[in-house]
């Protein structure tokens, strides 16, 4: 991914913003929230004269002169550098907002692991091809609880460049009009043809116009989860697939 | 004398130089009927429909068609992290040339030989680089928007830049896209942006010199009607809303449609409880005034992500036995809609792909949101996903067939919450289950009926013909002409994906169709003889 895709500009000097966080926390987070996002003020971190603020260019008067006339106090003590430090964490907290692929996730695990496992064995038959001391020993170790919850519904890769192996390869058998059929891996499939890799690793690419195709997905089950399971059931199977730590 | 006949002379050849220079132009006047043979507009006409008159090429030729031209980009883009770089826009064909975009880029390139004419290239900047739908036409002059928000005009004589003009400021995170819409001595242009929460707008600006003559929030102010639908002034005045794809226009009704898109913070809805007008709504506005006429909200308080800016496709038909001027929609959410256009009234509501979040539908037939199906910190599955059942991929409609076209998507996601406190930019993220399933679908206007789904259709968007035929492309990178009654396979061709909607114009007595594939435009045309 391309380093700059949302909110433009260079990200602000982590130790500046780190210095405004602690006098941003004390000196103004009793009215616009430690984390600048409002409270009796306004929220600073989708103010326009804030994002377009510049090492505090814009908000340095206002924070030095305050806003009489709506209750904001003047802060004229405050050097230029601390303004400074204190636009750098605003801005930090402005990226965070724009940056969704870099968002932290807060209590997905709420389940209840006793009935996940329950689930695990029963409605949800995924003892029928897995096994907790086997394939998915220690899964939890190896995927993040966001991550993990997904796969468990279907295990693909969530989104592009997300991690884990990729699903199994549906086996596939395509009897052509002559009648004869080829085998193998399925590797892709359009309106016009179907391409495998056969046992000795070629690939064979056929046309599915009156061709009879038969697939064994082995994915088929987590398909059918998806319009199955509850949000309830995922969650609880989540709580217990955490276990396998 | 002489000096008398010469001026005179020169005043002639100079009176026969702008006749012709005219005539290379396009009169707005002229878009007001379907053009025959051109494609002056993004949608070719006003209607949305992408249904071109012509027949040259039909149902019993097409498998006879052959590739005439390929344009490949030759000269370098814009140095920028980019994620636009393919052609998205569809190209307008006026007199004989193709005038078409990429974010920072606008060629122009002889619609016979794919012979290039000129290229402009936008300097550098931060605005995002995610994709430009085209370009608009006005007499000599094109317009364009720009990643970091500037309309630009260019003489499309020559590509030589006449002015630019700011609607937005790019530090604030808006990015633009859209193809502006000409309408009478309106350029209408939109901004887009909903990684802050910033309030969306459409404009109109005066085709000389760029200046706004209206601009249209898509949220209401304190007080004004609406308002009632955000629970403060500060959720309404960051309530997102972009306006990010083309609208349409009945010139007879004077009104033009518009989409907009979902409300801000995009998965946290705790922060602005309410319908959240005017977001995720279809909007009749006067494009003289930039005042609202009507508004028919197709999501209600959405937490998804689900831009409700696909086309409204405009046509006239008999409706449950009335003569109807009809407005139709497929919707992101998985929902077809039908309104009649010159009112908002709603017609019909109807599924057309893999759906879960409704549980029934409001006297209004909009969809009710299950809340439970609100995004949580452990998370929700969700059909469609944030990517939505459809996007910005133009739809098509046949009057001939009356079905409405649609690349569609049943894809499912789970849906996150991320913020702890209160929601700010997307404030949540959606992980995909799976790859889905792509496909063409017909929907029979009248009863909102999937007639037949053609697994596999995949691209930049459909062109109906009266031909008789249907063009998309399709997964496997093939271009397809399918009939629009059945779906039927009559041509296809591999040719590499398609990126943008096809279109077809004719020169000289020949149909070409055009398609857009990455960094190609391709032209097919029938063979000669």
């Amino acid at each position: 991914m391309a380093a700059r895709v949302f909110t433009p500009g260079a990200p602000p000097d982590p130790a500046a913003v780190e210095r405004g966080q602690k006098l941003f926390a004390p000196t103004c987070g009793f009215c616009h929230a430690p984390d600048g996002t409002g409270k009796s003020g306004p929220d600073l971190v989708a103010d326009a004269m804030v994002i377009r603020d510049n090492g505090g260019d814009l908000i340095g008067r206002v924070i030095h002169d305050g806003r009489p006339g709506k209750g904001m106090p003047a802060f004229a003590d405050l050097t230029a550098t601390q303004i400074a430090d204190i636009s750098a964490f605003l801005h930090s907290q402005i990226r965070g907002a724009a940056n969704r692929f870099a968002y932290s996730f807060h209590e997905v695990v709420t389940g209840n692991a006793q009935a996940g496992e329950a689930f695990f064995n029963g409605t949800g038959k995924c003892n029928t091809c897995h096994s907790v001391t086997g394939d998915l020993a220690g899964i939890a170790g190896r995927y993040q609880p966001p991550d993990l919850e997904a796969r468990l519904v279907y295990p693909g890769p969530s989104f592009p460049g997300a991690g884990g192996p990729p699903p199994k390869p549906t086996a596939a058998t395509v009897t052509l009009p002559s009648g004869d059929t080829v085998s193998g891996a399925l590797v892709s499939r359009n309106p016009f043809e179907i391409t495998l890799k056969d046992e000795s690793g070629a690939y064979r690419t056929l046309p599915v116009d009156g061709a009879r195709i038969e697939l064994h997905d082995p994915l088929a089950a987590h398909k059918e989860l998806i319009d199955s399971i509850t949000d309830a059931e995922m969650h609880d199977l989540l709580a217990y697939l955490e276990t396998l730590k | 004398m002489k000096l008398r006949l010469a001026l005179l002379a020169l005043w002639f050849s100079l009176l026969l130089l702008s006749a012709l220079l005219c005539g290379q132009g396009l009169d707005p006047a002229a878009l007001l009927k379907q053009p025959a043979d051109a494609w002056p507009t993004f949608n070719g006409d006003y209607s949305g429909r992408r249904y071109s008159p012509l027949t040259q090429i039909d149902s019993s030729n097409v498998a006879t068609m052959v590739q005439t031209w390929t344009w490949r980009v030759s000269s370098p883009r814009a140095a920028q992290p980019t994620l636009g770089s393919a052609v998205k826009a569809t190209p307008l064909e006026v007199n004989g040339v193709l005038y078409f975009s990429e974010p920072d880029n606008v060629w122009a390139v002889d619609a016979r030989t794919g012979a290039e004419l000129w290229h402009y290239q936008y300097p550098p900047n931060d605005g995002l680089h995610i994709g430009s739908r085209g370009v608009a036409m006005y007499g000599d002059w094109l317009y364009f928007e720009t990643p970091d928000n500037y309309l630009v005009s260019l003489d499309a004589k020559t590509g030589k830049e006449r002015w630019r003009q700011e609607m937005a400021d790019v530090k604030l995170d808006y990015f633009s896209t859209m193809a502006p819409v000409v309408v009478k001595n309106h350029i209408i242009c939109s901004v887009g942006g909903d990684t802050l929460d910033n309030p969306g707008y459409l404009e109109a600006r005066d085709p000389e010199t760029g200046q706004l003559q209206w601009q249209w929030f898509t949220e209401p102010r304190a007080g004004q009607p609406g308002a009632e639908t955000w629970p403060d002034a500060g959720a309404m005045e960051h309530g997102g809303g972009m306006p990010w794809m083309p609208g349409t226009y009945d010139p007879e009704l004077n009104l033009i449609y518009w989409g907009i898109g979902n409300p801000n913070p995009v998965h946290a809805g705790a922060g602005r409880m309410g319908d959240n007008l005017w977001t995720d709504t279809m909007v009749a506005l006067n494009p003289d005034t930039g005042k609202l006429v009507w508004y028919y909200q197709t999501t209600p308080h959405d937490t998804h992500d689900w831009d409700s800016v696909q086309t409204p496709v405009l046509f006239d038909a008999v409706f449950e036995g009335k003569p109807r001027k009809l407005l139709a929609q497929a919707n992101r959410n998985g929902y077809f809609f039908l309104l009649d256009r010159t009112n908002g009234e709603h017609l019909l509501t109807a599924p057309y792909a893999k759906t879960n979040w409704s549980t029934g539908m409001d006297a209004k037939g909009r969809p009710i949101m299950n809340p439970a199906k609100e995004p949580t910190h452990d998370g929700v599955i969700v059909c469609p996903s944030s990517g939505g059942a459809t996007n910005w991929f133009s739809p098509a409609f046949d009057p001939v067939s009356g079905d409405f076209y649609v690349l569609a998507s049943d894809n499912c996601s789970v849906f996150y919450l991320t913020a702890e406190g209160k929601g700010e930019g997307f404030a949540g993220r959606d992980f995909g289950l799976g790859p889905g399933l792509e496909a063409l679908r017909a929907i029979d206007f009248e009863s909102g009926k999937v007639v037949w789904s053609f697994d596999g259709g995949a691209g930049g968007g459909l062109l109906a013909t009266a031909g008789q035929l249907l063009f998309t492309g399709t997964e496997g990178g093939y271009l397809a002409a399918l009939d629009p009654k059945t779906g039927k396979v009559l041509w296809h061709k591999r040719a590499g994906r398609s990126t943008n909607p096809p279109i077809s114009y004719e020169l000289d007595g020949r149909q070409y169709v055009l398609f857009g594939l990455g960094d190609s435009l391709m032209a097919f045309t029938l063979p000669r003889g």
